[in-house]
């Protein structure tokens, strides 16, 4: 009997986990066993502990072991049930403890329902790949537009809804309405059909959907027909379709997404009175803005009126006054001044001219003969015998009488 | 201010017009010339929103195919 290190000799020895963690990379590395859908019927079904569940899938020749952990099990809206045909979507793995491979399930649908649910997947991923839920095809939503068009049955709660709605937030709001079938054979293409048709007329924006229902009952907007009658139309579409939790491709394709009909006409139409309001406040900031600049420049007046000038205008001139008076004494003083040069000139002359004059000369022991008129005689031509005579002398004058000419 | 200019103007962008006007008028020195501009400025904007919400008139109708042709008519009809 042969050793078995002979056997092994040169080769790579693995371990039970290390060949079970390969076994699982190799697992977690292929593409095509991750994020898969598989059909089956349930059995052994276990909540352990109301948290993972575990559980097989099986169909009439095989079986699949598979958990569903708390985290996705939490997402479910049905209670799984021993039997029951599910639809789950989940990746193959393998639970390296027990060396068991298994499905991680991250989804579950009833059967039914399921293929529904598929074909819903399908259409999204189809047009998803199409770019028709891409944002840059969102038209933003007008603020506030001219006409409102409706695309839903004429019947449904949803109309009444959304014209109530509309109204009240703007009760001059024009609307158009396209009524359609919203549910049973052919409503998918009646939906598609008016669509187009209000999508010709003056409308700014477009409401497309109904009120709540089953997944049956929503699916045309589920439908490709419908979905691209929305992405093609000019006007921006809000979709609006049964409850919040219902989501549907024409939610995906539409410039906006409404969680009900009621919540849809609340984006398509302002209310009217909120902006009345708003105007209003804005109407009084600026009469209080201007109130306030014409306050303050009147305040500016009131202190230019208050100073000096203005409020004691005599004290302002007596300022004045009492500059004139100095301007005034000051011309004065230069006048008197001009005046005692010009008489001091004229003392001077005068005391030159009595120096040169007939009294210096007579103070000399000379003296001046004048005749009766007093006329100077400085000659004795035309005196004759008798003439009367003035002489004058330094201290006074005598009268006299000639006796005598001689030559 | 040009008055085609105003008639062209979206109610959303009048709005927000007041709205800088009002801001700049309270934050801002300005003076009364310009405060008396804005203003008037102000007050038609308000003016301009005022008879954008008064532009649509209240109508429900729907539109139909009958045979081809396109009809409109009261929504209850």
């Amino acid at each position: 009997m042969k050793d078995s290190s002979e056997i092994t000799a040169g080769m790579d020895i693995y371990s039970v986990s290390s060949l079970n963690r390969y076994v699982e990379s190799l697992l977690k590395r292929e593409p095509t066993l991750r994020d898969v859908w598989v059909k089956g019927e349930i059995s052994n079904f276990t909540h352990y502990n109301q948290r993972h569940m575990y559980f097989s899938l099986k169909d009439e020749n095989s079986e699949l072991s598979c958990a569903m952990f708390e985290n996705a099990n939490k997402q479910l809206d049905f209670r799984p049930s021993e039997g029951q045909e599910v639809l789950c979507r989940g990746d193959v793995g393998l639970y390296v403890p027990r060396g068991r491979y298994q499905f991680v399930v991250q989804e579950m649908i009833p059967e039914g329902i399921g293929k529904l649910y598929l074909a819903y997947e399908k259409l999204k991923k189809k047009l998803d790949e199409e770019d028709l839920f891409s944002p840059e095809h969102k038209k933003p939503i007008p603020f506030l537009p001219h006409r409102v068009g409706v695309v839903t049955s004429q019947d449904g709660a949803a109309l009444r809804d959304i014209i109530n709605v509309l109204t009240r937030r703007f009760p001059n709001v024009n609307i158009l309405v396209s009524p359609t079938s919203v549910q049973g054979e052919g409503s998918a293409e009646s939906i598609a059909q008016a669509i187009k048709l209000i999508d010709a007329e003056d409308i700014d924006v477009l409401i497309v959907g109904r009120g709540g229902g089953s997944i049956e009952d929503l699916w045309s907007f589920n439908e490709e027909v419908v979905a691209r009658a929305i992405f093609h139309a000019k006007t921006p579409v809000i979709s609006a379709v049964g409850h919040e939790t219902d989501v549907l491709i024409s939610d995906f394709v539409a410039d906006k997404r409404a969680p009900t009909p009621s919540a849809a006409a609340e984006l398509a139409v302002p209310d009217k009175f909120e902006l009345i309001n708003k105007l209003d406040g804005e109407r009084n900031r600026l009469l209080s803005s201007l109130k306030n600049a014409v306050h303050e420049q009147r305040n500016r007046l009131e202190s230019i009126r208050n100073s000096l000038v203005f409020s004691q205008p005599e004290r302002f001139l007596e300022e004045y006054e009492q500059r004139l008076d100095e301007y005034r004494y000051c011309l004065h003083d230069s006048v008197r001044r001009v005046i005692e040069g010009l008489e001091h000139r004229l003392e001077v002359q005068r005391e030159r001219l009595r120096a040169l004059g007939p009294v210096t000369t007579m103070e000399r022991g000379y003296s001046v003969v004048l005749d009766i008129d007093g006329q100077i005689i400085d000659s004795v031509d035309g005196l004759s015998i008798d003439d009367l005579l003035e002489i004058k002398m330094k201290d006074g004058s005598v009268m006299t009488k000639v006796k005598e000419v001689k030559r | 201010m040009k008055e085609e200019e105003m008639t062209g103007k979206k109610f959303e962008e009048a709005m927000k017009e007041l709205e800088e006007i009002n801001n700049r008028l309270e934050r801002e020195k300005v003076s009364l010339e310009e405060t008396l501009e804005l203003y008037e400025r102000g007050m038609k904007l308000i003016q301009h929103c005022t008879d954008k919400l008064e532009e649509a008139d209240a109508e429900i109708k729907k539109i139909i195919k009958k045979q081809g042709e396109e009809v409109r008519c009261d929504i209850e009809g």
